[in-house]
């Protein structure tokens, strides 16, 4: 297939479908082959793609189904793009509606999405360190110092049980430059600060009462996905704004 | 006064008795009193699952979003104006599903629920919400386009809407559910069974909303959009399979 040939083939709607379908096959089969190597995927949560990679590079059958599933998904976006681009085109000769801008919107915060995980999988960094009250610990590869000065387990009482219900800490934390700031992470409530985000983890198993399990993150891809998140909710807003029952009961509300 | 873990269990039996007759009904052609039983018996099963909520003299909401019995109440909702306005062998075979369902609901022993930490974001309940509407819907599409396939009769309006719907509401709970697990877990996506069922199953309804556009015929769509079933069943049901599996081996 010559090269433009290539490309026209790839900004037809038929591939796409053929892709997605591919997608699915092969996220049915890792979801098979996560459920069997579970210990060796859940390192990938807290690791950068290339690093785990490396880790692993004595099991073929997660190299070649991770490569084939991105090869997937790229060409995916590529026809996505291609697609899209084709119907906004078309839009704007025959005229655009709130279904085509809900519909173009859900297409690029799709392409948002993929880009976000993209760059989640490949920057940022990420650890888990356990504080322990009034000590200071550093955060390896990052020069940040944390240290917690108030922990505190919360319960609830329920029927007479007592049920975990987390952990509320204050900590004081210092970057490189001198900079210093007191943050107070809890338990599903996490905190932006510095450019990093503070979570309390859930397991606290193995943790005295003086003790707390921090997850620090940072990676730039958060804001995609954000950004992702609010494109595919005001689409969803724009497509029901644009169905006939929802225009019918509407109109009928306003008269 | 409490409700206790019996009473929903009754609940249950009740509702399935109800749906159960609704079918009956519906087969003999009886379709009014078998729909308005079949609205009964959701009434029922939700009252069922608010039940489940009100612990030691408080009502929590995410205990009531057991999605295993949340399912069948939406699957009842949306199967209403289905077998009111619909064909006959679509009507029996979504009722037949519901049954299924609900059978299910009711045989699976489950400890009572109880509020937890995973719970106390608000966007907790919005992902089990949203998650048990888009895989009622999903399950409801893969019935009807078995019925179209044994019947050769095709209701593509019914299939075309249970899915477009199904995928809407299903993207929205992938949201919830990457927020959810950014806050609690850090990571919007983790690589596990559970996230990667999810992206197959979003794949999959994402192609099978695009099938409308291509030149495909009915029969062949019906088949497609009836697979998609697979993965969802997986999902739902993924614990008690592997528990099964278990038994088995």
């Amino acid at each position: 297939m010559s090269r433009r040939g290539s490309w026209f083939f790839l900004s037809q709607l038929k591939p796409g479908l053929y892709l997605l379908l591919a997608a699915s096959v092969l996220l049915f089969a890792g979801a098979i082959i996560v459920d069997l190597n579970s210990d060796n995927f859940r390192t990938l949560n807290f690791m950068l793609l290339f690093e785990w990679l490396a880790l692993y590079r004595d099991r073929p059958i997660l190299y070649v189904w991770m490569f084939v599933l991105f090869a997937v998904l790229l060409t995916l976006a590529i026809n996505t793009c291609l697609c899209t681009w084709t119907y906004i085109k078309n839009t704007k000769q025959s005229g655009i509606t709130i279904k085509r801008a809900a519909i173009i919107l859900f297409h690029l915060s799709f392409l948002l999405f993929l880009s976000a995980h993209l760059v989640y999988e490949c920057t940022g960094s990420s650890e888990t360190i356990i504080l322990k009250k009034g000590a200071v610990s550093q955060m390896s590869g990052e020069q940040l110092s944390l240290e917690p000065v108030m922990l505190r387990r919360m319960q609830l009482d329920v029927a007479g049980k007592k049920i975990r219900m987390g952990t509320r800490a204050s900590i004081i934390i210092k970057d490189f430059a001198g900079e210093i700031a007191t943050i107070y992470p809890e338990s599903m409530k996490p905190v932006f600060s510095m450019g990093y985000s503070f979570h309390v983890g859930m397991n606290e198993k193995g943790l005295s009462d003086e003790q707390i399990r921090v997850i620090i993150r940072r990676s730039p891809a958060i804001y995609i996905f954000i950004v992702g998140a609010a494109g595919i909710v005001l689409a969803f807003l724009l497509f029901m704004f644009s169905s006939r029952p929802f225009r019918i009961e509407l109109s009928k509300k306003l008269s | 006064m409490d409700l206790n873990y019996g009473f929903f269990e009754y609940c249950m039996v009740a509702a399935l008795i109800f749906y159960a007759v609704s079918t009956f009904l519906t087969f003999f052609r009886v379709r009014r009193f078998g729909s308005l039983l079949l609205m009964a018996g959701a009434g029922i099963n939700l009252v069922a699952l608010i039940s489940l909520g009100y612990i030691g003299g408080k009502w929590y909401l995410f205990p009531t979003l057991d999605e295993l019995r949340l399912i069948p109440a939406v699957m009842a909702l949306f199967a209403y104006p289905l077998i009111r306005g619909r064909g006959r062998g679509e009507a029996i075979a979504v009722l037949g599903s519901l049954l299924i369902v609900t059978c299910i609901a009711v045989i699976v022993q489950t400890d009572p629920p109880v509020p937890n930490i995973k719970g106390k974001s608000l966007v907790a309940s919005l992902f089990f919400l949203s998650e048990a509407i888009s895989a009622a819907l999903f399950l409801l599409a893969g019935t009807v386009a078995f019925a179209a396939l044994l019947t050769d009769s095709f209701f593509m309006e019914s299939l075309n809407d249970l899915v477009l719907w199904g995928f809407v509401v299903f993207t929205l709970c992938q949201i919830f559910g990457a927020l959810w697990a950014f806050i609690g877990w850090s990571y919007p996506f983790s690589w596990s069974t559970r996230h990667l069922l999810s992206a197959s199953i979003w794949c999959f309804y994402g192609a099978a909303i695009h099938l409308r556009y291509v030149g495909m015929n009915t029969k062949s769509k019906a088949l497609i959009i009836m697979s998609g079933v697979t993965p969802v069943i997986f999902m739902v049901y993924h614990h008690e399979i592997i528990e099964l599996l278990g038994v088995l081996t």
